[in-house]
């Protein structure tokens, strides 16, 4: 558990990183994927929670430095997405057709949570019409982003477990 | 290890519910424990960004010398020297402009920079910086380019800084149309794929064009005064309303954003000297 802990763990602040810098090198305004939020919604869907709990403790200031804004508040609804995500998947079996239509909704509630977490601090705030405005554009790309992040995490299980996905006996 | 294995998912929500709480309760100002803790994760990440920076440097430059071995099969040398010497024309081109801005504002202390990352949300247009650890850099000082204002500063860490830009919807500046000295204020619509920038309170009565340059008024003392900020683009016509509504194209290609300059304090010595001259 360890080993696949670390793995992930440095996949996800990589991609968060990666984003980041390679928005400034490419120059890209306004076409962002926030590969950290979907990595934090896959997490949520996960069957682990708590190798997916630990990984997400430690993306949360990594995903602070990279969104700026009111401090705190883009972690604090990750966390809450996350934990209402735990609670969807030991319910409802999210299959891989639907991870595109869950994190649309789960980035559209993000922002939403966002907002109403900012206005009980500081209600006047212009991030909040800011986020208002752009919050739909936002979670059609994260909805791409996660299918993105989602390819990246296959990788790392099937790193763990070559046989993921395959019947045993039929490779005889 | 019994403790570990008996509570490690209470301590993973324990600690997922406190990190967020502790950053809610910690801005950039915050002083104490919870500041420096704030400060501490900071940094550490923007240790990362830069050696991650780095390392997309390295990538990039790998990738291009694999190609220039490719092409020395493909084409003669001179063509190859020619491209490179392409590339060192525009490089001095572009840092003689930043020399020249240095030289037209000799009063301004200014500290340079380099643009390192940018936020990964479209709700908020800022990037991250890299300066000198010795350099004196606060929050709300001015942020330019050689072709104009690009923003100010929202938080400094140690080597690096967050610039919030104009065209953030936050961003807020007093300006002039620089033919008529029509007065507005340049606001950031912080939208996606729209390059523009709406103007507010600009006076119904006032005669402006598209295609004026607007430039900072100097008030509010963040930005100087007669900074280009960009030239008007579209004006809703006169009406009988108090304020008019146009936009404004920023005269900073924000995308291409390399190097800029921070605004210091102005240099006292540099300032008499000037008043010296007039």
């Amino acid at each position: 558990m360890m080993m696949e802990w670390l793995v992930r763990t440095s996949l996800c602040i990589a991609l968060i990183f990666s984003e980041s810098v390679l928005y400034a090198v490419w120059g890209v305004e306004n076409f962002t994927f926030q590969l950290g939020l979907s990595a934090t919604i896959l997490l949520g869907l996960s069957r682990n929670f708590t190798l997916s709990a630990f990984v997400l403790v430690f993306l949360l200031a990594p995903m602070e430095w990279t969104i700026s804004g009111e401090a705190g508040h883009y972690s604090f609804a990750a966390v809450v997405i996350f934990f209402l995500l735990r609670f969807l998947a030991s319910r409802i079996k999210v299959n891989k057709a639907q991870i595109f239509l869950v994190a649309f909704f789960a980035a559209l509630l993000h922002s939403g949570i966002m907002i109403l977490s900012i206005f009980l601090q500081k209600p006047a705030s212009s991030s909040i019409p800011a986020i208002f405005s752009n919050m739909i554009w936002a979670a059609f790309l994260v909805s791409f982003g996660t299918l993105f992040v989602d390819l990246a995490f296959q990788v790392v299980r099937r790193f763990h477990d070559p046989m993921m996905g395959k019947k045993g006996l039929s490779r005889r | 290890m019994f403790f570990w294995k008996q509570y490690n998912t209470f301590i993973a929500i324990f600690l997922l519910l406190l990190i967020p709480v502790l950053t809610l309760s910690s801005d950039a100002n915050a002083q104490g424990m919870l500041g420096g803790l704030s400060s501490f994760s900071q940094s550490i990440a923007a240790t990362a960004t830069g050696g991650a920076l780095s390392w997309v440097g390295d990538l990039f430059d790998s990738s291009s010398s694999i190609e220039i071995e490719e092409m020395k099969q493909e084409i003669d040398a001179l063509r190859e020297e020619n491209t490179r010497l392409i590339g060192v024309l525009q490089e001095n081109s572009r840092l003689r402009k930043l020399v020249g801005f240095r030289t037209n504002n000799p009063t301004f202390s200014l500290v340079p920079a380099e643009v390192i990352a940018r936020d990964v949300s479209p709700f908020f247009n800022v990037v991250s910086i890299k300066i000198k650890s010795d350099a004196d850099i606060k929050p709300n000082q001015a942020v330019v380019s050689h072709e104009g204002i690009v923003g100010k500063i929202e938080s400094v860490n140690g080597t690096y800084a967050k610039v919030r830009l104009i065209s953030d919807h936050r961003s807020g500046i007093d300006v002039l149309t620089q033919r008529t000295r029509a007065r507005a204020v340049v606001r950031g619509k912080g939208s996606p794929n729209n390059v523009s920038i709406k103007i507010q309170y600009l006076d119904s009565d006032s005669e402006i064009r598209k295609g004026d340059l607007v430039v900072t008024s100097g008030m509010g003392g963040v930005f100087p005064p007669n900074l280009i900020v960009g030239h008007l683009d579209r004006i809703e016509a006169k009406s009988n309303t108090m304020f008019r509504k146009a936009e404004l194209v920023p005269a900073v290609d924000f995308g291409r954003l390399q190097s800029v300059y921070v605004i210091g304090a102005r240099d006292p010595k540099k300032k008499a000297k000037k008043e010296n001259i007039r």
